[in-house]
C-alpha cells in the first residue's frame, strides 16, 4: 500500500489553512486511515478537508501524533478495562495537555471527531483529573459551570446520595 | 481565563465543559469510577464505616448541575446502601426507612443498575415490639419488599446480632451479649450477576415465591403481617422506645425456647452462590470468669442448624462457597459451624486479626493471649479433625478446598510436612502453608494425614488446604501437640 518514503499527505483546518503532514503521522487518526484506505491510492492531490478543526487545535492534535506516530495502534476492542481505571498520564503527554481550557476541551472534540482514542484517553484523563478530590463547589468554579440547583434541590440530593456507597 | 505558554488564540466561539457531548462526559466520569468501599475490609473487625470513603468523585459531580447528575446516576448508584439509623426519640418503621430510597430506586429506574446493595442497621432492636415482645418473623416481608424493586447480586448486611438475627430468620442467644465488644457483624451473599429478564433471573423469582415463611409463622404473626400486606410502606415493624434504653439482653430466652423458623427468606429470596460471615472479635469476653462458657450474640448457630439434630441448615443449597472470619471466636461457638458443616465445595476460615487489635491495650484488658490462641487452636483442631476424618462425615465428603486466611502455626506445619513425608502418596505441599492433593485423577487416595485411622475410598472431597503462609505463634501451641489430632495444625 505505501508506494515510497515520506508520503506526505494535506490536511485541510476549517479555517483553510492547509498543513502538510507525513501520512503515517495522519494515520494516527483512524478517520483519515480509512479514509485514504478507501482511496487506496487513487488520486490524492487535493487535500482533505477536516470541517470540524482548526488550524491551532488542528496542529496541535498533529504535533501529539507525530510524537506518537511509532506507538503500536491500539486494538480495535480496546474499550476494555486496561484502557479504564487509572487517570496515570505519562509524563510527555501530561506536559503536552499544559494548555487552558478551551483548548484542551478542543483536542478532545477533534480527537474525538478525528478517532484517535489514545488522545481522546488523554484528554478525558486530564479533566478527570482536574474533577479528582473536589467539591461540587470546586469543580464549578475550576470549570466556570454555573450551579443550577436551588438550595432545596441540594438538600434533597444530598440525602438521596446517602442511598450510594462513597465513591 | 487561565493561561499558559501554549496558548494559540481561540477562535471567536470559546470551548467550554458545556460543549462536550454527554458520551464524553460520561468517558471522563467512567475515570473516577472507583470501587466501592465495601469491597475492602470484610475480613477486618466489623464497622458501620464500611461504605464510606474519604473522597467520593462521583458523589461530587452528582452535584455539580442537574445534567451531570442524571448522567452519572447510574454509575453512582450501581452500589447502593441503606443505613437504619439508632432512633433517639420515636422509632419509625423499618419500611419508613426503606420506603423512600425504593421510590427513589422506582422513579430513577435504578433496578438494572444496582448491582450490590449493602443494608446497615444502626438500631438494634428492630425485632422489638411494642409490648416489650421479642419477634423473629415477619422479615421476609422486608427481603420481599427491597428485591421487588432492586435485584442486586450482591447483599451486605452490617448489623448488630440482635438486628442480624430477624434479618436472617435466626435466634440469636443475647443474654451473654454484653461480654462482647462487637458493633456489627457482616453477612454477605453474592451471585453470579445475571442480566435482568434472563431466563435464569425470572427462574430466580420463582424460587423466591416458593421460599416464603412457613404457614403457621404467617397465622401465628396474622396481627402484624396484616399491616405488612396492607401497605408495603407498613412493611417494618410497629416498634417504639417502650423499652427506654433498656439494653438486648432483655431477649434472654434460651434458643431452644424460641420458635424456629421454617427457613430464612433472606437466604432464599435469591439462588445465592457465596457467603461470608464476619462476627468481628470476641476477644472482651475472654477477660470474663469461665470465658469459654460465654454465649457469642450470633446467628451461626441457627443459621446452621445446630441446635437440635433435626434443625436444618437455612444456608442454602445453591451456596457453594462460605467464609467465615472471627477474631478469636471460642472453640465452642466455632464448632457449632464444624459439626454442622453445610454442604459446601469451598470453606474459608479467618480466626485470627490481620490489624493490630492485640497490640490495643484497651482491646486486651484483662486478657491473657495465651487463651486467645489456645482457643484457636482448638477451633483449628475441631476443623482439621473433620477434614481428615477418613471416612469423611456428612457434608466434609463434599468439601473440596479448605482455605484459612491466617498463617499456619510454623511448629504444627514442619509436623505435618514431616509427616506427610513419611507417609506417603495422595498430598504434596504446593507451596508454604498448602497441600494439594496429587493429580486431578486420584479418587481414592486415603487420607494420609488421618492414615492410622483407616484407608477407605475417600472419593471427591478436599484436594486443596491452604493457609496464608505459616508463622510463628506468640505462645507456645505445645501443648495442643497432645490431642490426636492437634499436631496436623
Amino acid at each position: 500500500m505505501s508506494e515510497g518514503p515520506a508520503q506526505t499527505i494535506v490536511l485541510q483546518s476549517n479555517d483553510n489553512v492547509a498543513i502538510t503532514v507525513e501520512r503515517k503521522v495522519a494515520e494516527r487518526s483512524m478517520l483519515i486511515k480509512n479514509m485514504l484506505e478507501d482511496l487506496a491510492g487513487s488520486e490524492l492531490d487535493s487535500a482533505i478537508p477536516i470541517p470540524n478543526v482548526n488550524e491551532s487545535v488542528l496542529k496541535k492534535v498533529i504535533e501529539w501524533c507525530e510524537h506518537h506516530k511509532n506507538d503500536p495502534q491500539t486494538a480495535a476492542d480496546d474499550d476494555s478495562d486496561s484502557r479504564k481505571k487509572t487517570t496515570d498520564i505519562e509524563e510527555w503527554d501530561q506536559k503536552f495537555m499544559q494548555v487552558d481550557q478551551e483548548m484542551l476541551f478542543e483536542i478532545i472534540l477533534a480527537s474525538n471527531y478525528l478517532d484517535i482514542k489514545p488522545l481522546l484517553d488523554v484528554g478525558c484523563k486530564t479533566v478527570a483529573n482536574m474533577i479528582k478530590g473536589k467539591s461540587p463547589e470546586e469543580i464549578r468554579k475550576t470549570f466556570n459551570i454555573t450551579n443550577d440547583f436551588t438550595p432545596e434541590e441540594e438538600e434533597q440530593i444530598r440525602r438521596e446520595n446517602e442511598w450510594a456507597e462513597d465513591r | 481565563m487561565a493561561s499558559t505558554s501554549n496558548i494559540i488564540p481561540s477562535p471567536a466561539e470559546t470551548c467550554h465543559i458545556r460543549d462536550l457531548p454527554n458520551e464524553l462526559l460520561c468517558h471522563i466520569f467512567d475515570y473516577l469510577d472507583a470501587s466501592k468501599p465495601s469491597d475492602f475490609g470484610l475480613d477486618d473487625e466489623p464497622t458501620f464505616a464500611v461504605t464510606d470513603s474519604n473522597t467520593a468523585n462521583l458523589k461530587s459531580i452528582s452535584q455539580v448541575t442537574k445534567a451531570w447528575r442524571s448522567l452519572v446516576i447510574p454509575t453512582l448508584f450501581r452500589h447502593a446502601r441503606l443505613v437504619v439509623s439508632d432512633p433517639e426519640t420515636k422509632r419509625p418503621l423499618l419500611n419508613d426507612h426503606i420506603a423512600p430510597f425504593l421510590a427513589f430506586a422506582t422513579r430513577n429506574s435504578l433496578r438494572k443498575y444496582i448491582t450490590s446493595f449493602v443494608l446497615l442497621v444502626r438500631d438494634k432492636k428492630i425485632a422489638h415490639l411494642t409490648n416489650g415482645e421479642y419477634r423473629l418473623s415477619g422479615f421476609a416481608s422486608v427481603w420481599d419488599t427491597i428485591f421487588k424493586v432492586i435485584d442486586p447480586s450482591e447483599l451486605l448486611v452490617v448489623a448488630h446480632p440482635a438486628s442480624l438475627g430477624p434479618l436472617a430468620a435466626c435466634n440469636v442467644y443475647l443474654s451473654d451479649a454484653w461480654n462482647f465488644d462487637c458493633p456489627c457483624h457482616y453477612l454477605r451473599l453474592r451471585r453470579p450477576a445475571m442480566p435482568v429478564g434472563s431466563p435464569a433471573a425470572k427462574a430466580a423469582n420463582f424460587v423466591n415465591d416458593q421460599a416464603d415463611f412457613g404457614r403457621e409463622d404467617l397465622d401465628q404473626m396474622m396481627d402484624d403481617l396484616t399491616v405488612d400486606k396492607a401497605s408495603p410502606n407498613a412493611a417494618g415493624l410497629e416498634i417504639s422506645l417502650a423499652a427506654g434504653d433498656a439494653n438486648v439482653q432483655e431477649h434472654d430466652a434460651e434458643p431452644w425456647e424460641l420458635t424456629r423458623a421454617k427457613s430464612s427468606p433472606l437466604f432464599d429470596i435469591r439462588p445465592w452462590t457465596s457467603f461470608l460471615l464476619n462476627e468481628g472479635s470476641f476477644i472482651r469476653a475472654y477477660a470474663t470468669y469461665e470465658f469459654w462458657l460465654r454465649q457469642a450474640p450470633s446467628i451461626l448457630s441457627d443459621l446452621v442448624g445446630a441446635e437440635q439434630a433435626e434443625h436444618k441448615s437455612f444456608i442454602s443449597p445453591t451456596i457453594s462457597d462460605m467464609s467465615y472470619i472471627g477474631i478469636f471466636p471460642m472453640e465452642r461457638h466455632f464448632r457449632s459451624l464444624t459439626d454442622n458443616l453445610p454442604r459446601l465445595d469451598k470453606l474459608f476460615v479467618q480466626l485470627v486479626p490481620r490489624n493490630d487489635i492485640l497490640n490495643q491495650a484497651s482491646k486486651m484488658v484483662q486478657v491473657e493471649a495465651e487463651d486467645l490462641w489456645m482457643e484457636r487452636n482448638s477451633c483449628y483442631a475441631s476443623v482439621v479433625r473433620q477434614l481428615f476424618n477418613s471416612p469423611s462425615r456428612g457434608n466434609y465428603k463434599h468439601l473440596q478446598v479448605f482455605e484459612s486466611g491466617d498463617a499456619a502455626d510454623r511448629d504444627a506445619w514442619l509436623m505435618a510436612v514431616e509427616y506427610i513425608k513419611r507417609a506417603g502418596k495422595g498430598w504434596e505441599i504446593a507451596s508454604e502453608g498448602v497441600f494439594v492433593r496429587e493429580g486431578t485423577k486420584y479418587v481414592d487416595g486415603e487420607n494420609e494425614e488421618a492414615s492410622e485411622l483407616d484407608n477407605t475410598a475417600f472419593q471427591r472431597s478436599l484436594i486443596r488446604w491452604s493457609w496464608a503462609g505459616t508463622r510463628r505463634l506468640p505462645v507456645s501451641a505445645f501443648t495442643m501437640y497432645e490431642q490426636p489430632f492437634g499436631p496436623i495444625i
